[in-house]
């Protein structure tokens, strides 16, 4: 305040006028300052519990008496404590850091209410303790994707409703003319989720509908809780990121258009193909097969666009810590959704239904593809809300290649044992003995396992730099000049 | 660098009110200036081509909904199901097929799918005169189970056979007159089916026998045909 | 695109258009299924048709089986057994002789909560009461229980031993102690026995339940 105008010329290719913009933005990240941090380092707890739990899991896959000694850590329970507190705790904490900041920015609008937000984090983190807590106690409610005892979904419910009502504040009081298609991901991510959320849990669990309209409902749930929850956010991400960094637009609004609806329409009917062969009446598992197949629509338009956006500068994605990692995950998106579209049809499905085929399609899918992009938003992210640099490119390197090659192993490995599980289940004559089958699985398993350590060698990266900058408070403002790169620190303008 | 950015601001309202609640918030810091503009979008048409590979799409997702949603009716679960001839009789199957699932299902976790047991606790029913003989030793056997040792193609085998009748799986006669039919005409076997009506008359002779039978007890009514390679079926 | 209105309608009616689509035409069309009864009756074209009698099938749930239910929703079972058959042109389940026929709508309408599952780590158990039965099908899911590898070498079935006591005999074995037979590698100390905890008998007994040996008008046994 009692500096005198110095009429700095910034360092950077951007006239005075730009200046009042970034201050605006600069202002939008320090109100977000203290949520984010909270929702992050939740978040990166939550991918830590999950890692371990999930390393258990997949050990008793090929070691069955492993850790078998008691009941609170017996497969059936620690796998979903495993997925529920990747997909609620690491997912969620992700998604309310990454894109509300994300929808702030785009609002052009500080958050009002930041305490709301931290309730509401707080209840949200309260809620899935207890919900976890209550899956290893023996509460599980054995429902796919909604194993989180009754008792602690209200808390979940009214956490989720404060997010909500935050993200429509912030988009209500926006300001610009200018809906960008991040923004609308987020909104409709924003709306379904309640909605998929609520009407599971009543027609399963408070008031359960008659017989197998549960399981339909399940999978319409369990199915589009990827598919218009992580996946929106997910691809505004993408979309606010690529863009952002590159500093060039989007290939083409008409191609974004045309992949949010034919997504919002398509992906809404798929989940049923996790029922195809079972007892549902044949109608609603063909309108499953078509949307399934139809999701290829939205996935080739979302990759034209990414693609084009970023074709000709591989060097700056590749040396861009952000970029590198949202790219791994569009990639993905891409291939994830294709072998969807293919799982979906009969005689495929009939071949990989009830195999580790799907379990390794789940990880593809939510690890992949949503994981990965939301890594490369905290990348992002964080330099500009604690005014810090990243400590140490050899970790996110680490981060990266370890996460990188380590999804792709488990992918192939769980794919190949599904598909060799698939082919000898179907063949009565050859392998009439179960017990072939499963030994047939478990050097796969094995593999799958190695492939775990690896994820978690690379989560252990990225918490241990995360942390790193948190706690070693303002040493590297001072000592690095530009941001973390990967590549070489001579150009330094482009994280 | 950035500390200074604020004063270039004064101008700005949102900024000035920003100011007075603190300071730090002014802070333009170097990750912030180095930024590029928020993002927008160009507006390059979409590929024609694309536009009908996706209407081609549309039209086989619509001719495929019609092939298979077999009139939204709830009671079909088979998308190849003819609906106009569900009326028709179904063929009849061989029994030895039908047996063939049964024996899986059941038998193999002792017997083994090659037929030929384990040492020492299931015998062998690949060229076995227990199986290959007298039809009603054989369905005995499966009826009330089998206990004691029992010898087999010269060796003894000490096995405890649980009831299939009545007293135990209550395997139908059909079920029983199928397994036994594989078994007699699997792995280079070759003694006849047995008769579903002969399967039902001994269920009602003996299904509620009680205890297994043993060799002996068999033995001593149907005596063990000499052991010659049978071309012709035995009765 | 900065026309909200149509991007709030799109929104809300993507989501109702498959709610209604799925879910609520689901419930409205087969969420009210009735019990069949034990006898079906051809009605001259072909088909089965329910007749006067009593409602029998698919049984209710009830009694130590619904509390064995308990125990396998308690225990994750879903995640490696799946409860459904697929029918004879479509996988390998009837070839396996896993049931008598493919499972359908109506089979699960008297279950509060249906348990479909969507993995066979190990095999379907829809019709497992089926395969296994009386006291020797008792007495093979207590040891498969107890542990797997006693029944089934190379499993990777996790052991559930901790639904069983080992203790001491005293005086006469119990009657409910587990067979292992003594020459067995699995086989116990003389002097001590393994017993069921109520939770094991109640979960053995819902398996023994579990069995599709009725037909249906829709989907009649066939053989």
């Amino acid at each position: 305040m009692s500096q005198a105008p110095k009429n700095v010329a910034p360092t950077t290719p951007y006239s005075s006028a730009d200046a009042s913009i970034r201050a605006e933005l600069s202002e939008i990240d320090a109100s977000l300052r203290v949520s984010s941090l909270f929702f992050i380092t939740s978040a990166i707890f939550w991918l830590m519990a999950g890692t371990i739990l999930a390393l258990i899991a997949a050990i008793k896959l090929h070691e069955p008496s492993f850790a078998a000694g008691s009941e609170l850590t017996t497969f059936g329970r620690i796998r979903s404590a495993h997925m529920n507190a990747m997909a609620l705790g690491f997912g969620n904490n992700m998604i309310f850091a990454v894109c509300t900041w994300i929808m702030a920015r785009l609002c052009r609008t500080p958050i009002r209410h930041g305490g709301l937000l931290l309730i509401a984090g707080s209840f949200w983190n309260l809620g899935l303790t207890v919900g976890i807590a209550g899956i290893i106690k023996g509460d599980i409610t054995s429902v796919e994707w909604l194993e989180i005892p009754k008792y602690a979904t209200p808390l979940l419910a009214i956490s989720y409703v404060l997010i909500g009502v935050w993200g429509i504040m912030a988009f209500r009081f926006r300001k610009g003319e200018h809906v960008y298609v991040s923004q609308w991901y987020f909104l409709g991510a924003l709306f379904w989720f309640p909605w998929l959320y609520i009407v599971a849990q009543v027609m399963i669990i408070w008031a359960p509908a008659q017989g197998v309209v549960q399981s339909v409902t399940n999978w319409w749930f369990a199915h589009n809780y990827l598919g218009l929850w992580l996946t929106p956010m997910a691809l505004g991400t993408a979309y606010y990121l690529i863009p952002k960094v590159l500093g060039r637009p989007i290939y083409s609004y008409y191609l974004s258009v045309l992949g949010f609806w034919s997504l919002a329409i398509f992906y809404n009917w798929a989940g049923v193909h996790h029922l195809i062969g079972g007892p549902v009446p044949v109608w609603l598992l063909s309108a499953g097969i078509v949307a399934s197949v139809m999701m290829v629509i939205p996935v080739i338009v979302v990759a034209i666009n990414h693609h084009m956006t970023l074709i000709g500068s591989r060097l700056n994605w590749w040396k861009s810590p952000t970029l590198r990692f949202v790219v791994f995950g569009a990639v993905n998106y891409t291939l994830v959704s294709i072998i969807g579209s293919t799982m979906a049809l009969r005689t495929v499905n009939m071949t990989t239904h009830f195999t580790h085929f799907t379990v390794g399609h789940a990880h593809h899918g939510v690890y992949a593809f949503f994981a990965m992009i939301m890594f490369g938003g905290v990348y992002y992210m964080m330099p500009r809300v604690l005014n810090r640099e990243w400590p140490s490119a050899s970790l996110i390197r680490v981060h990266f290649w370890m996460c990188a090659l380590g999804i792709l192993l488990m992918v192939f490995a769980l794919q190949i044992c599904g598909w060799i599980q698939g082919t000898q289940m179907n063949d009565a004559i050859n392998y009439p003995d179960f017990l072939q089958i499963v030994k047939s699985t478990r050097p796969y398993m094995i593999i799958r396992s190695i492939s775990g350590v690896m994820l978690m060698v690379g989560h252990l990266a990225f918490g241990l730099n995360f942390f790193w900058m948190l706690f070693s408070a303002g040493a590297h403002r001072v000592q690095q000049e530009g941001p973390t790169l990967l590549i070489s620190k001579k150009e330094g303008s482009k994280t | 660098m950035s500390d200074e950015q604020k004063s270039t601001n004064k101008g700005n309202p949102s900024l000035e009110k920003a100011n007075m609640q603190d300071t730090d918030m002014q802070d333009i810091h170097a990750q912030l200036m180095r930024e590029k503009e928020e993002p927008h979008e160009g507006f390059s048409p979409i590929p024609i081509f694309l536009l009908f590979a996706f209407a081609a799409l549309c039209f086989w997702g619509g001719v495929y909904f019609a092939e298979y949603s077999q009139e939204f009716r709830w009671d079909v679960y088979d998308p190849e199901a003819d609906l106009a001839s569900a009326a028709a009789p179904r063929p009849e199957k061989p029994l030895a097929e039908i047996g063939a699932k049964i024996y899986r299902a059941q038998c193999i976790a002792c017997h083994q799918a090659s037929g030929l047991g384990a040492p020492g606790a299931f015998p062998p029913l690949v060229a076995s005169q227990w199986v290959l003989g007298s039809e009603e030793r054989l369905a005995r056997i499966l009826i009330n189970g089998l206990k004691g040792p029992v010898l087999v193609n010269g060796m003894t085998y000490n096995g405890n056979m649980p009831a299939f009748g009545p007293e135990g799986l209550n395997l139908k006669p059909k079920q029983i007159a199928a397994v036994l039919s594989y078994i007699r005409q699997e792995w280079g076997n070759d003694a006849p089916e047995v008769s579903v009506e002969a399967m039902g008359a001994y269920i009602d002779d003996y299904g509620a026998r009680g205890p297994q039978w043993t060799a002996e007890e068999l033995l001593a009514e149907f005596p063990m045909e000499p052991t010659v390679k049978f071309d012709a079926p035995i009765q | 695109m900065n026309n909200l209105p149509l991007l709030f309608c799109g929104i809300f009616f993507t989501l109702a258009f498959s709610f209604t689509g799925i879910v609520l035409s689901s419930h409205l069309q087969f969420g009210n299924l009735t019990l069949s009864t034990e006898e079906l009756e051809d009605d001259g074209d072909g088909n089965l048709v329910m007749v006067d009698g009593d409602p029998m099938y698919p049984r209710l749930e009830g009694g130590v089986a619904l509390q064995g239910k308990q125990v396998y929703i308690e225990m994750g079972c879903i995640y490696c057994h799946s409860q459904q058959l697929r029918r004879e042109s479509h996988g390998a389940d009837m070839d396996r002789g896993w049931g008598p026929r493919a499972s359908v709508a109506r089979d699960y309408i008297t279950q509060k909560r249906v348990l479909l599952g969507t993995m066979r780590t190990g095999p379907d158990l829809t019709n497992v009461g089926g395969r296994l039965q009386g006291d020797a099908g008792r007495d093979w899911h207590h040891k498969h229980l107890y542990n797997p590898q006693i029944t089934s070498k190379g499993s990777i079935m996790p052991p559930f031993a901790f639904l069983y006591t080992l203790q001491k005999i005293d005086g006469d074995p119990s009657v409910n102690a587990i067979s292992i037979p003594a020459d067995s590698e699995y086989a116990l100390e003389p002097g001590y026995e393994i017993v069921p905890t109520r939770r094991a008998v109640a979960l053995v007994e819902y398996l023994l339940s579990l069995k599709i040996d009725y037909s249906l008008p829709e989907a009649p046994i066939l053989d």
